[in-house]
């Protein structure tokens, strides 16, 4: 992991604070479906590029996730109903099929 | 043992807690929109379903605060929950939406009063435990929803009554509300399931909370290879705090299962999906003759996607998936005179989802396999059928321990972050959203206790022994 480190002022605690710069490591796979809104891509974001790892003076650390790694709700029709599920907006459309609810498998056949 | 299960209404829980001095949350929703548009939308509209607001912004802000008011009644914490909430014009066609998304901030590790080093927190967790804002002026919870959803861009647009009877064409607002503001609140995992890799060099709370029962190992102890290979291992990925462990006998039932009585060549169980909607199958279970329902039209004349011309009285209808929602083929089969609905899939492998909200199905269905379906009907008339329960199991747990969602192959923003979908009776925090939970967040409550929420039912247990 490539790491840097800089001083900055974490302007809204108001306390100094020593960055750390996360490596290009991301776990992007998401190819949206028509996007509307830079909130809505931000939103699908999965990658870690360009977040930053913030030292505060009292030891504790935080990163701004900025909008990234949210969770998604999505309706989507399958043969005629619509099917409510919180997923990824990437595994949104028609040609989507749910992956199979996963109940135990035949049991006691004879 | 007993299909009906004890749970805590918000309203009686809201009642509990009336006028005591409990150290509630205070959930606050941060408008985002602009003038005239979102939560400021002036469109005038009737009020519907409880929800008293007579612009189209009035009533999506009453039902957002009513979400918000949920949460608040169960969890405790000193610090402010700030929300930044939206409509907006997301992706939405005919073949499907986004509905919306939310999700914490920021994170946080090594605060004051961290119950556990070096790991990562949700800011809002983060600060009930702190006793201070840990991210200052910065809101606890980014989210945002759908507006395109009232132009008809999928079907009649969002119901934004606060009683969860949505009517058919609508889609509910506040289930899906309830479900995304838990994720922002903590039911979620920034560990990557398909690398397996820690966020930033280190786990989440949730982490240190799953275990694959294949190996016996926590997600914590494992490699990167590993973590990727135990997010795909349903039904072995499980959550092990204490709390949920303690508590799920409680609220889960036996799983429903199909048994074939005769004839004798083809007797036995068979797996089952029970519907989001309509009664649950009575405790006793339902026995009767299976009999094809055929509407006498369209591509397929056993669709159940117009009415019965053959009679199924007395009978367990069983009906060809596809077509029409699954609650339109219950009710045509209900109006023919059937007691309950076996839907068999039109794909392979798994089951029909069975989704969907209607309060004018009367009698239970439940979803079965092409392939099972295939098996009943080629050796009709004479199929006798038992819809009932499996009383040496709890639907959605192994080993003792609840499940949590772990298909092959990986599904992101559903994986690992969720409960199973095979709960029964369904639970707020499965990746299917139950149109029908608007008020209750039965098992996520003691998920939260185990990350490390102090809760309000903490409050009134510690209460009583003072």
């Amino acid at each position: 992991m490539k790491i840097t480190h800089k001083i900055l002022l974490a302007g809204s605690l108001g306390l100094a604070a020593l960055t750390t710069q996360v490596s290009a490591q991301t776990t992007q796979t998401d190819k949206p479906t028509e996007p509307k809104t830079q909130l809505e891509l931000d939103a699908i974001n999965q990658s870690q590029q360009g977040l930053e790892v913030v030292r505060h003076a009292d030891g504790s650390e935080s990163v701004d996730l900025k909008g990234r790694f949210q969770m998604f709700s999505v309706a989507k029709v399958v043969n005629g109903e619509i099917v409510y599920s919180c997923q990824n907006h990437d595994q949104l459309g028609p040609d989507h099929q749910h992956g199979p609810a996963l109940v135990a498998t035949k049991r006691g056949e004879k | 043992m007993s299909q009906l299960k004890l749970r805590t209404p918000w309203a009686l829980l809201a009642l509990m807690t009336c006028g005591s001095a409990f150290g509630q949350a205070t959930i606050t929703i941060n408008n985002t929109d602009g003038a005239g548009e979102g939560f400021n939308d002036p469109t005038p509209v009737a009020p519907i379903g409880g929800n008293t607001g007579t612009t189209l912004g009035e009533q999506r802000l009453i039902a957002f605060q009513r979400a918000a008011d949920i949460w608040e009644t169960f969890l405790d914490s000193d610090v402010e929950i700030v929300v930044n909430a939206a409509f907006n014009p997301l992706t939405c066609s005919q073949n499907g939406a986004v509905l919306g998304s939310a999700g914490a901030a920021s994170v946080h590790a090594d605060f004051a009063n961290a119950p556990v080093a070096d790991t990562w927190y949700n800011p809002s967790l983060a600060s009930s435990l702190a006793g201070v804002d840990v991210n200052g002026a910065q809101a606890e919870i980014n989210s945002q929803f759908n507006s395109e959803l009232d132009n008809g861009c999928l079907n009649s647009g969002w119901y934004y009554g606060l009683d969860g009877a949505t009517p058919q064409g609508f889609t509910a607002f506040l289930p899906v509300l309830l479900h995304e503001m838990g994720h922002g609140l903590g039911f979620q995992t920034f560990t990557s399931g398909t690398t397996g890799a820690f966020f930033s060099g280190r786990p989440d709370i949730w982490t240190l909370f799953m275990r694959d029962l294949s190996t016996g190992e926590q997600w914590v102890d494992m490699d990167n290879a590993e973590r990727v290979a135990s997010a795909i291992n349903d039904p072995n990925l499980v959550w092990t705090g204490p709390n949920v462990t303690a508590e799920f006998p409680n609220v889960l039932g036996n799983p429903a299962v199909l048994t074939i009585n005769s004839p004798g060549g083809i007797a036995g169980d068979y797996a089952v999906q029970t519907a989001s909607f309509g009664p649950a199958i009575p405790e006793m279970g339902l026995t009767a003759d299976v009999v094809l329902a055929d509407d006498g039209t369209g591509g397929d004349v056993n669709d159940a996607c117009e009415p019965i011309i053959n009679d199924l009285t007395g009978a367990i209808a069983i009906v060809n998936r596809g077509s029409c929602n699954f609650t339109l083929k219950v009710i045509n089969s209900q109006n023919a005179g059937a007691v309950a609905v076996l839907v068999a899939n039109n794909v392979s492998p798994g089951l029909p989802p069975m989704g969907g909200s209607d309060p004018a199905v009367t009698i239970p269905s439940v979803g079965i396999s092409l392939d099972d379906g295939a098996l009943i009907t080629g050796n009709l008339p004479g199929v006798n059928v038992t819809l009932g329960y499996d009383t040496g199991q709890f639907a959605g747990a192994n080993g003792g321990f609840v499940r949590l969602y772990a298909p092959n192959p990986f599904e992101q923003g559903s994986s690992v972050s969720h409960f199973t979908r095979d709960a029964n009776p369904n639970l707020l925090m499965e990746p299917s959203i139950t149109p029908t939970i608007f008020d209750e967040i039965d098992l996520t409550l003691q998920l939260f206790q185990d990350i490390g929420w102090n809760t309000v039912e903490d409050l009134i247990f510690a209460d009583d022994f003072e």
